[in-house]
C-alpha cells in the first residue's frame, strides 16, 4: 500500500507540472459603458523615444526598446490596415470599459501579462503565425497617415482571421494614435505592421 | 486509504486536463503529444513538429483522421483558436496552418446581422466526414458582445502548395462552407 501511495504521488506530481494550464480564460462580460471625455487616453508618451542607432529605421520605442541587431527582411507585412487597440494586460482596464478586455496576454514578462499601456506590442493572427512569427518576435508599427514608427514585440494572439492592425495602447500612443478607454480609436487611423520571425532573442536597448 | 483516494483523484483530474498530453492515432502507430511543442510521436520518439510555439496556449484539441494519416490540432489562445494540421504525403509528414480570407468574418457578420468586429474566435474539431474532410465547430464573439455559433468543413486539398516562411504548406488545408447556427 505504501508503495502504491508513493507512486500515485509521483504520477500526480508529474501530471500536474507537465504541459500548460488547461483552463480557458473567458473574460466576463461587463456592463455597457459610454466613455466620457475623461476616459479618453490622451496620448501620454511612454518610454524613451530612441532614434538614430537602429539601422533598420528611426523608429521610436515604448517599453521594449529598439532591437540591437539587424533584423533582416520582415517575414510578414500587413499592408495598410485600420488600427485597432488591444488593452489586454493593462491592470487599469476592465470589461466595464472594453468588452473585449482580457487580463492575460499570450506573452509574459517575469511571469506577468504584458501591460498594454506600458509596452508596445502587436497582436498575432493566423497569417502571421503561418509566416513563422512567434510570441516575443520584433515588429515595426507604422502610422500610415503620419509616418511615425515604433518598435514593438508580438505579445498576444487574436482571432485567427482578424486583420493584423491590432496594437497595444503604448504602441498606439507612440505613433500618435488616440483612443478611448473602451479601446475605440479616435478617427480612423491606419497602420502597417511588419513582423520579423525568429527575432525574439535579439535584445532591445 | 483516504489519502490514496485523494491522490488518485488529483491524478485523474490532472490527466484529464485540456492540454492533450498524448492522443493516439486510430491505428496506434502514432500519437500527438503536447508540451513545449506539439509533435507527432512514433514508437516513443518525436518525428515531426506540428506546432513550434506553445506560449500562451490554454488548450489543445486533437483529432486524428480515421486512417491515421492526418491529424488536426486546434490551439486555443483564449481570444483565438488556430487550426494546425499534419499529414502524411509520400511517406513524409507535412504541416499546414489554416489561414482563411479575412472576408470570412465579414460574410459571417452579415449572415448573423451582428454589429462590431470579431474579438474572439474559438474553434474545435468535430466529426470526420471522411479521411480528408473534418467538421470544425466554433463560436464568434463580437465587440458588441453578441456571440454566434458557426461551423465549417476543413478540407485537405490536393492543390500544389508552396511552403511558407514558417514551414507550413500553404493551401494544404482550407475552410469551406461556413455556416452560422
Amino acid at each position: 500500500m505504501r508503495s502504491l501511495l508513493a507512486w500515485s504521488f509521483v504520477i500526480a506530481l508529474i501530471a500536474s507540472i507537465s504541459g500548460c494550464d488547461d483552463s480557458i480564460s473567458s473574460p466576463s462580460d461587463g456592463g455597457s459603458g459610454t466613455p466620457t471625455q475623461n476616459d479618453l487616453a490622451q496620448g501620454q508618451q511612454i518610454g524613451n523615444a530612441v532614434s538614430g542607432n537602429q539601422p533598420v529605421s528611426n523608429a521610436g520605442s515604448a517599453g521594449f526598446g529598439t532591437p540591437q541587431d539587424q533584423l533582416g527582411d520582415p517575414a510578414f507585412s500587413s499592408g495598410t490596415q485600420v488600427a485597432r487597440i488591444d488593452t489586454d494586460g493593462d491592470p487599469n482596464e476592465s470589461t466595464t470599459y472594453d468588452h473585449s478586455y482580457n487580463p492575460e496576454t499570450s506573452g509574459t514578462i517575469d511571469g506577468q501579462p504584458v501591460d498594454s499601456s506600458q509596452y508596445a506590442y502587436v497582436v498575432r493572427n493566423a497569417a502571421m503565425a503561418a509566416a513563422g512569427v512567434q510570441i516575443g518576435d520584433w515588429a515595426l508599427v507604422t502610422n500610415v497617415d503620419t509616418g511615425e514608427q515604433v518598435w514593438a514585440r508580438v505579445e498576444d494572439n487574436g482571432p485567427a482571421n482578424a486583420p493584423a492592425g491590432e496594437i497595444s495602447e503604448a504602441a498606439a500612443t507612440a505613433v500618435g494614435i488616440q483612443f478611448q478607454k473602451n479601446s475605440n480609436t479616435i478617427g480612423n487611423p491606419m497602420v502597417s505592421v511588419q513582423a520579423f520571425a525568429h527575432s525574439g532573442s535579439i535584445a532591445g536597448n | 486509504m483516504k489519502i490514496l483516494s485523494l491522490n488518485l483523484t488529483i491524478l485523474f483530474l490532472s490527466l484529464g486536463s485540456g492540454l492533450a498530453q498524448n492522443v493516439a492515432s486510430p491505428n496506434g502507430q502514432y500519437s500527438l503529444t503536447g508540451g513545449t511543442a506539439a509533435r507527432v510521436v512514433e514508437h516513443g520518439a518525436a518525428i515531426f513538429t506540428v506546432v513550434d510555439d506553445m506560449q500562451g496556449v490554454k488548450h489543445l484539441d486533437v483529432s486524428w483522421s480515421p486512417d491515421s494519416s492526418r491529424v488536426v490540432v486546434a490551439v486555443d489562445f483564449v481570444r483565438g483558436s488556430y487550426i494546425y494540421a499534419a499529414y502524411l504525403q509520400d511517406g513524409k509528414w507535412q504541416r499546414a496552418l489554416e489561414v482563411d480570407p479575412q472576408s470570412i468574418y465579414d460574410d459571417l457578420t452579415k449572415q448573423v446581422g451582428a454589429s462590431g468586429r470579431v474579438v474572439k474566435d474559438l474553434r474545435a474539431p468535430g466529426n470526420w466526414l471522411d479521411n480528408r474532410r473534418l467538421t470544425v465547430n466554433g463560436k464568434l464573439t463580437f465587440s458588441s458582445q453578441q456571440q454566434v455559433a458557426f461551423s465549417y468543413t476543413l478540407t485537405f486539398t490536393d492543390a500544389p502548395t508552396q511552403v511558407s516562411r514558417g514551414g507550413f504548406n500553404e493551401g494544404a488545408i482550407k475552410g469551406e462552407d461556413f455556416r452560422i447556427h
